[in-house]
């Protein structure tokens, strides 16, 4: 039976591991963290994003690859996705994104990706993007993303 | 000018979700009621921008930012120099007070009407170009935030070196 391993402050802003946890415990806090946390923020926002990230990166690249967020809130999802989690299923994740219909998305699928750009497959899909995508404000977020 | 800090190049394309885009609480997902805009003349615009991208601890980047000037009261709110490396946009830092979401996207609405001659872009040439002639001037604030630890290797870059 898992531990209650987990204490958060009051602002619900931090969390700390209170003793270092044996596998199962790790597992249970890894899906605790995420229910705690989506229970805490209430709806998406950059702040629940940014404490997935850290706690629970795999619930992240969960949302973003099944876009559960509104467009407005997976765009920032995206970002942050790519910004602190390096898997190849989070890359994957952002790549896929850069097919979603909604360009505020592409761009956050951009933003996330420019971190992984020493990746061979990255650095081409971005460069394949530029040829295809509609969206004049995806293309100069590709362009500034491949030039940095 | 009042000046607000674009995050996408792309909320203007689909303009039902520029408010939700532009106007995000990072806090809640909902809509900010404190809409933070840089009160500056127009000569400091790209200055105020790479310090806004700088202090953030963001990749520096272009944007069409917006100038709300005349659409709003603003509030003085200056950023405390413990927290924000650098004095010009510290101390332009205001607030556009709105009472409900009804008024952000009322503001919205009106910085969409008139797009045009609201947009105030700013490209990263332009910032490379500030950075550089104020490293090569020894300023103070920019040597300083280059020096950090914590610097992305992008400013550096950025500012030549």
């Amino acid at each position: 039976m898992a531990r209650d391993v987990i204490v958060f402050d009051s602002s619900a802003s931090s969390t700390t591991l209170i003793h270092a946890p044996t596998a199962y415990e790790t597992t249970m806090t890894h899906r605790g963290m995420a229910s705690i946390l989506l229970a805490i923020y209430q709806g998406y926002c950059e702040a629940l994003f940014e404490a997935l990230a850290e706690h629970s990166p795999d619930e992240l690249v969960e949302i973003v690859r099944e876009g559960r967020a509104p467009n407005s809130r997976l765009t920032y999802a995206a970002e942050i996705l790519g910004r602190h989690v390096a898997s190849p299923r989070a890359v994957e994740a952002l790549r896929n994104l850069l097919d979603h219909p909604s360009p505020l998305v592409r761009e956050g699928a951009v933003l996330g990706l420019e971190p992984h750009l020493d990746r061979h497959d990255v650095k081409e899909a971005l460069h394949r993007a530029v040829g295809r995508d509609p969206s004049p404000g995806v293309r100069r977020a590709l362009a500034e993303a491949l030039e940095s | 000018m009042l000046l607000r800090i674009r995050k996408r190049h792309t909320s203007t394309e689909d303009v039902d979700a520029f408010c939700d885009a532009e106007f995000q609480d990072a806090n809640s997902g909902g809509l900010d009621h404190r809409i933070s805009v840089y009160q500056i003349k127009e000569p400091s615009l790209v200055q105020c921008h790479a310090e806004h991208y700088a202090a953030n601890n963001l990749t520096p980047k272009g944007r069409d930012n917006l100038d709300l000037a005349g659409l709003a009261a603003v509030e003085s709110m200056p950023l405390p120099p413990q927290e924000w490396p650098f004095s010009l946009s510290g101390s332009a830092h205001c607030e556009i007070p709105c009472a409900s979401d009804d008024d952000v996207r009322s503001l919205a609405g009106q910085l969409l009407e008139s797009l045009g001659a609201r947009t105030r872009p700013v490209a990263k040439a332009d910032m490379a170009a500030y950075v550089r002639a104020a490293v090569g001037q020894a300023d103070a604030e920019w040597t300083a935030y280059l020096g950090r630890a914590d610097v992305k290797p992008a400013w550096k870059a950025l500012a030549g070196e």
